[in-house]
């Protein structure tokens, strides 16, 4: 177990007094809020905020953690502390009062002991469940074929006392073909079970599709980029050409210019309406350090061609 | 503490989830109707139907209050400002996606 710096993570110093730490911690919270920030340690950092400043705010906690902070394993009054307090605070008041999602380090919990979520009067009342949110992300290919994954997220459930304790979740999941990036998948009653026999919460998943090195999308279309000889594009040719999931032939028409877009209709990713494939014409041409095209480009200079006729 | 499950479940896209009404809204989200009425006069949810009676909320307004909840919660937000932070949060969303497409 780690000890917990909880000045150093509001970056506030020991004298400082109840508006400095307010100050310190609003700005972080909106900094780091994991609503906001989408940073891959954004979460954690928020939730040592959190604790941060639920234990700086309240004048007896700040001075247990002051007295007794830094061999916090064997402070004396830990444990008369901990039976005076147990029970009955809401860590984070304010605003609508809902079920805590909050959860608090090892650290937190054996300075301060496990402490009860909710207030007592409110015990008896039917809840749904905590809705829990993950993220997997699937490679291109697998948005066009559909694929099972299977995930693990944290859920939290009340213990017979009425402390919530984590619960790692499993659950192998099918991943249905036509997923377009970003897109949610709801999964029902699958988050945290509910309170008093409330129904379980839903497992939301969001699903990312990973950049790939050939292909880009957007919404259910994908793009392309396919580099032809310039004397392809000037002549037209079939080029074999790949998609996420299999080859074809494509034909080049002549006098293709740069950028042209073909489009391979519903070749896209294969949702309720399927996207299309464009295939993008990006006119390359070999060196002029290469003595035989560098004789070709001195005759091509014969041509009476302006490229810049609408200058 | 490790809870296995070798089933597959089969979720189901967000957008093709049934619209939901008001009564609906408040059970599933614990918030009294009312808020959620404030909600929708302040502008961050956008219901279908013209009287209270009739608004049917898309699937997604479940998640989108969830956040709204949070933001209340941990960042002592008013409704006004919080239309404002989804309101940024969902472009900055938008452009981040096109930007990464693009790069």
């Amino acid at each position: 177990m780690e000890f917990k710096d909880y000045y150093k993570i509001l970056g506030v110093s020991k004298s400082a007094t109840e508006k400095q730490i307010k100050k310190a911690y609003r700005k972080l919270a909106r900094k780091y809020h994991p609503d906001v920030n989408k940073d891959a340690g954004a979460e954690q950092k928020f939730k040592d905020i959190a604790e941060a400043y639920e234990v700086l705010k309240d004048t007896s906690k700040r001075k247990m953690f002051d007295q007794y902070g830094a061999d916090w394993k064997d402070g004396p009054q830990r444990q008369q502390y901990q039976q005076q307090n147990r029970g009955g605070f809401n860590p984070r008041g304010g605003g609508f009062d809902f079920g805590n999602q909050g959860e608090y380090s090892d650290f937190f919990e054996s300075f301060f002991g496990g402490q009860r979520r909710n207030s007592g009067g409110r015990s008896s009342l039917k809840r749904k469940g905590e809705d829990v949110n993950a993220t997997i992300s699937i490679l291109l290919k697998e948005a066009y074929t559909g694929v099972s994954k299977r995930i693990s997220f944290v859920i939290s459930e009340l213990s017979p006392e009425g402390i919530p304790v984590k619960k790692t979740k499993n659950l192998n999941v099918k991943i249905p073909k036509g997923i377009k990036d970003g897109q949610k998948i709801r999964l029902a009653g699958q988050g945290s079970p509910g309170i008093n026999n409330g129904p379980a919460g839903d497992m939301y998943l969001k699903v990312n599709i990973q950049t790939d090195a050939l292909f880009k999308v957007d919404g259910t279309d994908v793009y392309l980029n396919l580099p032809v000889a310039v004397w392809e594009a000037a002549l037209g040719t079939e080029i074999k050409v790949p998609t996420p999931v299999s080859t074809l032939k494509l034909k080049i028409p002549a006098d293709s210019s740069q950028g042209k877009k073909l489009r391979l209709k519903g070749k896209g990713i294969p949702s309720k309406i399927p996207g299309d494939l464009y295939v993008v014409i990006n006119i390359v041409f070999p060196s002029s350090k290469d003595k035989e095209a560098l004789e070709l480009y001195e005759e091509m200079k014969k041509l009476n061609f302006n490229p810049r006729v609408n200058f | 503490m490790e809870n296995s499950i070798i089933k597959v479940y089969q979720g189901k896209f967000i957008e093709d989830e049934q619209d939901i009404t008001l009564m609906q809204l408040s059970r599933s989200c614990n918030i009294p109707s009312k808020v959620i009425i404030d909600m929708v006069e302040e502008g961050i949810l956008d219901p279908k139907g013209n009287t209270v009676g009739s608004w049917r909320f898309a699937f997604s307004t479940l998640h989108k209050i969830e956040k709204i909840k949070r933001l209340q919660r941990d960042l002592r937000i008013n409704l006004a400002g919080i239309a404002l932070v989804v309101e940024l949060l969902e472009k900055i969303e938008m452009l981040e996606s096109k930007h990464v497409r693009w790069e």
